[in-house]
């Protein structure tokens, strides 16, 4: 076994070893409750007086001038979840009703201790929850890949066609052809 | 190089058996990759995985009858035709959405294209018919660069074998 | 998704995929890489995830090792020691 193959195989085992000591801490893929895929957080505030403005679904003006200040849009209802958990909705305009759902869940507010938490639901959960309903296709991958995301299976595909129109450039024999 | 010994008429030493076991074979995997195409909804399977199965349809057809035939079955002209024909019909969907709303939807919107009254089933069937089009460019594309492989080699043999007889 | 199973199958492929670096016959390492193709799709349904094994069945042992067939008719079969 020359050199190269040596060396080759302590690094596999050295990536081996870092992927094992690294693994506990990758939150699993499919669990739904992990930052990345249910929501990610936007800032927190102290939560004097706001709480039974959230309980009756009234949004306190200044929850609404702190999601200005970041630049998101305001929502427009707020929906209580569970003791101490509440979720901020926004309802389309008349006009783009087919385009978005009834209500889009944006705003995930949770009270920790004196604080209250407000996080942004990630974009896939409208893909996960939503997405059945909307393309009536059973196969998740095949409505996201064909539908939400198209464009960028359009562009796939002419990196596709590129790459063909590449190699009948490159290996195209002309001359004599034996028709 | 293929002997002598096992050329039984059908040129380059191609056995019998070989062309009629493909000969049986090849629709049947074209008609699997059609299924695999229009089922991309449902199973697993899609645009891409169907084109690449149909030209493995071509490949098989290749290894058995050569690649004269094989260019004479599929041509070349015919096969750059499909590449954007794949394309077009992709985007040539996207297109539809905006002419058959007025400009009211986005491009590649499929709900507004008025091939059943709900909103929603329009979208399954734009995706269909997307997939397809995929499909098409996909195995244009593979079909052609694995004709364009092979086509130098058996080119040179042709070549060589003039010379010897 | 069957942990034992798993192992079994990712050590199956990296010793496959050693083999096919250190063998000189270079038609024995693409039909290890079709192996290789096929293992992996094995994998992915063991994952769950049945489209990523569709695809790579398809492409990885279909369309690649013809295509690396075709090239290698081009090249020499042995690989220079």
């Amino acid at each position: 076994m020359n050199q190269l193959s040596v060396a080759a195989l302590v690094f596999v085992l050295f990536l081996g070893g870092l992927f094992v000591y690294v693994a506990e801490d990758i939150p699993a893929f499919g669990d739904p409750d992990s930052a990345p895929n249910r929501y990610v957080k936007l800032f927190d505030m102290d939560a004097t007086g706001l709480v039974d403005d959230l309980d009756q679904g009234v949004i306190p003006a200044s929850l609404n001038a702190k999601i200005g200040a970041v630049g998101l849009p305001l929502p427009s209802g707020v929906a209580k979840l569970k003791e101490g958990e509440w979720e901020a909705v926004i309802i389309p305009e008349e006009t783009k009703q087919h385009f978005y759902p009834k209500e889009q869940k944006y705003y995930f507010i949770a009270k920790e201790g004196d604080e209250l938490w407000v996080y942004r639901y990630s974009l896939y959960l409208r893909f996960v929850e939503e997405g059945k309903h909307e393309t009536e296709v059973p196969n998740m991958v095949t409505y996201i890949l064909a539908d939400y995301r198209s464009y960028d299976t359009l562009g796939e595909t002419t990196v596709i066609f590129t790459a063909g129109v590449a190699v009948l450039l490159l290996l195209r024999r002309t001359g004599k052809r034996p028709e | 190089m293929p002997s002598k010994d096992t050329d039984t008429g059908t040129g380059k030493g191609r056995s019998i058996i070989v062309e009629t076991v493909t000969r049986l074979m090849v629709p049947f995997i074209q008609l699997f990759a059609l299924y695999v195409i229009i089922h991309g909804a449902g199973g697993p399977g899609g645009g891409f995985q169907g084109g690449v199965i149909f030209a493995s349809s071509f490949v098989l057809y290749v290894v058995a009858f050569g690649i004269v035939k094989a260019g004479n079955r599929f041509s070349e002209r015919a096969n750059i035709v499909l590449f954007s024909t794949g394309v077009y019909l992709y985007a040539g969907v996207g297109l539809l959405c905006i002419l058959f709303s007025y400009g009211a939807a986005q491009f590649l919107n499929y709900g507004y294209i008025p091939l059943t009254h709900h909103f929603e089933e329009n979208r399954a069937l734009g995706m269909d018919l997307v997939e397809v089009g995929i499909g098409i460019t996909v195995m244009a594309v593979i079909t052609s660069i694995f004709f364009n492989l092979v086509w130098k080699r058996e080119n040179e043999e042709i070549g060589e074998r003039e010379g010897e007889d | 998704m069957i942990f034992e199973l798993d192992l079994v199958l990712l050590f199956l492929v990296v010793i496959i995929a050693i083999v096919a670096i250190t063998t000189r016959d270079l038609l024995s390492a693409i039909m290890l890489l079709c192996a290789y193709s096929f293992l992996m799709a094995v994998v992915w349904v063991e994952m769950h995830s049945v489209d990523v094994a569709f695809t790579e069945a398809a492409v990885g042992a279909g369309a690649t090792t013809a295509f690396l067939i075709a090239a290698l008719s081009r090249t020499k079969r042995w690989e220079k020691k």
